[in-house]
């Protein structure tokens, strides 16, 4: 089917009304980078590649407001000139999310609501998005949110556009709050911790009031396969002014004892970077799961599912699984479930186009709100129609 | 305010109803008129209605109990907690009741490795602090009404408070919720993980303002307290340089946990009625908290000392001690409090809008203030850009009140207009109803009140909020409902 390319708002509200009246379902694309994603949904494809630009960024504001097509690079590119960033940390990657050639589009990354290692200590995508102009599957346009820091006028929309996958609404404009970038980057690294001893440490810097940003577990397997390090890592990130990220740092290496060591910015950006891209499973094409739990069930998960490898972020909250060709997805629902959490099939080997265990299963209610809110947005069901979930 | 007109059927039944109550709750219904009076306003106290009847359910199962009822039979429901909305949030229906949260006020679980609490909705926002604070934890969002105000009126309001720079609003600090449909059915968004599976629902109904379902237990994100704290109290000869000041620290770069600017009538008002030893000759003060390490600290306090200076500052004093800390942000929190003092009547609005436009917003509602012959107070959040001009009036002269909300719409007016919103943490309620269409085009309202369709499709949850016209829920939507009355079931002959 040929790719529709609409340019402007108007253009688009054409496009989804003519799909209402040819019952004739679209996927919408922004880079096309996280296009495996999720569920497979069907329809005629419409980039929304054209609707690409910043269209006002004001520094002193922490504001930035950019047509929803534009390129994350495109973003933080113009956000690093000023000393400044996302603070919920999208992964840019090249890797696990994209495809080849394919670059995130900053509508696409809340979309999919993705964050990296920093997401424990600021928030995730859905914190950070204030406001977005969209357009719904009846073909109108519409707004949501504002375009200041504080707001809590009527619904808060943003947060339903966060992780929505376009199933509600085509996004054509966000607004994005930024933060100060951190001045300096100082990692502690602790070598050599068996599971259960690196995630109690993480906890216990998580409860410290030491604000770290960054609190991963790398086995020896993923730290050999991403860094060539032959013991498992226990790594923490400090950000901040120098003296303060030092000063933090160093008192992290006296709660936790003399084997850590302090590890220059260069190389702990290179680690989180490699951590928020789960870069230390992807060598082959295996099936990776993503688990979001209460920290303290990380390591219960972990020994229940046998993962082939595994990563853990956010103090144990994140879990990256990279799994054996044989297990049961069901399992990976029902483990993280029972530890209060719950899972994502993040990349398949299979086409997903009719699996049911993608996202986690939802109950009773939660379907049914779903299923309305659906309604409400896109009742002819013609928006990446069972990208989530099955007819939805 | 035009409130929706009560259904006289639904009055003629309140003896069956309160009795079918009673059955329900045997000690928690208050149906007595001097009782009810307790119950007829909130914190917006310009708008009075009394209820039916007051339930006051002890568990999750009698909320949902009630709701189950109150659905069958179609009657209306106003949620509240301690009742400390300032936007009218928690006004009764005539012919609705209201079910009140302050009995399930236990904090279930505190879980530090997982640094968060579970506590039930009649929780005080304080209370979570006070509970955690031994052991080195607090809760972030303080609204100035911490004391009373209940988590689960801050979960429906979306709250914020004075450390919503660094720390955002209640939103940004929930991990989860339990949450009573209109029908009866709990549900549960999110829990002790960071983020919660499917569409984002818990960000939905957070700050949903009591129309989409009743919080019946709240999961909220505890913080590490700052191993150090520093308060600034900076004097300015005028508003406009401590706006200065503020745009030039975000600037460099630095995020405190919080910036707050008076003007000389809030100091005065507070002055009067807490003497926390503000500046006496400052046209403005700023207030200004860092926190983290104590080289961090004590880095950008210098930094924010130099800018001030920079920015014509008259004195700058740090609190010496977490005693003189506490009174510096005792009378900034008393602030409505003192303004209610000086002036019979007052009316706190509650505009965002861009930084850059703050002193020019200031200069407008000054003159404002003259043209209306009505004082006003300002104080806000300034590193948000979140207005609180406080407008006195007293509501015994025929008019006043009036003047105060034409004055007060004005300014929210002017706020959307230089590209900000009409709510930054008070939330719309029934005072800023009206005032919707000024921010939201007719479409953008329709596509939210689709989403309370969603949720409430017989509109029985806290009628007359938010939504300035009446509408009923159709098959996937709403329609609007041309003659000024909100259709119900019928209640059943009996």
């Amino acid at each position: 089917m040929t790719l529709l390319t609409p340019a402007t708002d108007d253009q688009l509200v054409e496009a989804i009304k003519s799909a209402n009246q040819n019952n004739s379902p679209l996927e919408i694309i922004g880079g096309g980078s996280k296009r495996s994603v999720g569920r497979k949904p069907f329809g005629r494809p419409i980039s929304m590649s054209a609707f690409s630009g910043i269209t006002s960024y004001e520094p002193e504001e922490m504001v930035i407001t950019a047509q929803a097509g534009t390129s994350l690079l495109e973003i933080e590119s113009a956000l690093r000139s000023q000393g400044q960033c996302l603070a919920f940390e999208p992964p840019s990657s090249t890797t696990l999310w994209s495809e080849k050639g394919a670059a995130a589009t900053i509508g696409g990354t809340i979309a999919a609501a993705v964050s990296g290692p920093r997401r424990f200590a600021v928030g995730a995508a859905r914190d950070h998005l204030l406001g977005f102009r969209a357009v719904n599957g009846k073909g109108e346009l519409f707004k949501g949110g504002g375009k200041v820091v504080k707001n809590v006028t009527g619904y808060d929309l943003p947060k339903l556009a966060a992780g929505s996958f376009g199933t509600l609404f085509a996004m054509t404009e966000v607004t994005l709050r930024t933060f100060p970038a951190a001045r300096a980057t100082i990692g502690v690294s602790i070598p050599g911790l068996e599971m259960a001893t690196g995630l109690a440490c993480l906890r216990k810097l998580s409860m410290s009031p030491l604000e770290p940003t960054g609190l991963s577990y790398l086995p020896r397997e993923s730290a050999r396969q991403a860094f060539g390090i032959q013991h498992s890592l226990t790594l923490i990130r400090f950000e901040g002014d120098r003296a303060g990220a030092s000063a933090r740092a160093a008192d992290a290496v006296a709660m936790v004892g003399t084997s850590a060591e302090i590890v220059d910015d260069e190389m702990t950006i290179v680690r989180f970077r490699a951590i928020a891209d789960a870069a230390p499973l992807l060598d082959d094409n295996a099936d990776i799961w993503r688990l979001s739990i209460p920290p303290t069930e990380a390591g219960n998960a972990i020994s229940k599912l046998s993962p082939t490898r595994y990563l853990a972020d956010w103090a144990g909250g994140l879990l990256w699984l990279q799994m054996p060709t044989q297990y049961n997805p069901a399992t990976i629902h029902a483990v993280a479930a029972s530890n209060g959490g719950h899972a994502t099939w993040v990349r398949r080997q299979q086409d997903a186009t009719d699996l049911e265990d993608v996202f986690p299963p939802m109950d009773a209610a939660t379907t049914v709100l779903t299923a309305r809110l659906k309604q409400a947005f896109d009742p002819g069901r013609v928006l990446n129609r069972g990208r989530m979930y099955k007819d939805i | 305010m035009q409130m929706p007109l009560p259904d006289p059927d639904l009055l003629r039944q309140r003896p069956f109803l309160i009795a079918r109550l009673r059955k329900l709750i045997p000690e928690g219904v208050i149906a007595d008129d001097d009782a009810l009076v307790a119950y007829d306003t909130d914190a917006l106290t310009a708008y009075r209605q009394k209820p039916m009847a007051v339930v006051l359910p002890k568990t999750a199962d009698e909320v949902s109990a009630v709701l189950r009822f109150c659905a069958e039979y179609g009657v209306k429901v106003v949620p509240r907690g301690a009742g400390t909305s300032l936007s009218g949030g928690a006004l009764p229906v005539s012919d609705g009741i209201v079910i009140g949260l302050s009995r399930m006020s236990t904090i279930l679980d505190v879980d530090l490795e997982n640094r968060c609490a579970v506590v039930q909705p009649g929780v005080t926002n304080l209370a979570i602090t006070r509970a955690v604070q031994d052991r080195g934890f607090y809760y972030a969002p303080d609204p100035s009404s911490q004391v009373a105000c209940t988590i689960g009126g801050n979960v429906a309001e979306n709250s914020g408070g004075i450390h919503c720079l660094k720390y955002g609003l209640t939103t940004n600090n929930l991990m989860g919720v339990e949450f009573a449909l209109m029908d009866g059915t709990r549900v549960r968004f999110g829990g002790k993980a960071h983020d919660a599976p499917g569409l984002d629902l818990l960000g939905l109904v957070t700050g949903s303002e009591g129309l989409l379902g009743i919080v019946t237990e709240v999961t909220v994100r505890l913080r590490p307290v700052p191993t150090s704290t520093e308060a600034l109290l900076i004097a300015f000869p005028t508003i406009e340089l401590a706006g200065a000041c503020v745009a030039g620290i975000i600037a460099a770069g630095i995020i405190p946990a919080a910036m707050e600017i008076m003007d000389r009538s809030a100091m005065d008002a507070i002055e009067a009625y807490s003497s926390p030893g503000y500046p006496k000759t400052a046209g403005a003060i700023l207030i200004a908290e860092v926190d983290g390490a104590p080289v961090e600290v004590e880095t950008a306090a210098g930094d924010i000392e130099r800018i001030a200076k920079a920015n014509a500052s008259m004195s700058s004093a740090r609190a010496a001690s977490l005693i003189e800390r506490n009174r510096i942000w005792a009378g900034r929190k008393a602030a409505f409090a003192a303004a209610g003092r000086i002036a019979p009547d007052m009316l706190c609005m509650d505009g965002t809008i861009p930084r850059r436009e703050l002193a020019g917003v200031l200069g407008r509602i000054g003159e404002m203030s003259l043209r209306f012959g009505l004082p006003v107070a300002n104080v806000f959040h300034a590193g948000d850009g979140n207005l609180h001009p406080l407008i006195m009036f007293d509501a015994m002269k025929t008019g006043d009140l009036e003047r105060a909300e034409a004055f007060g719409a004005e300014i929210l007016k002017l706020c959307v207009e230089v590209g900000g919103v009409l709510t930054g943490e008070h939330g719309v309620g029934v005072e800023k109803r009206d005032l919707m269409p000024l921010m939201f085009s007719e479409t953008d309202l329709a596509v939210q009140e689709r989403v309370k369709c969603a949720f409430d499709p017989a509109q029985l949850l806290n009628p007359g909020k938010v939504f300035p016209s009446l509408s009923a829920c159709i098959e996937g939507g709403a329609t609007h409902v041309h003659d000024g009355r909100m259709r119900f079931p019928n209640l059943p002959r009996l």
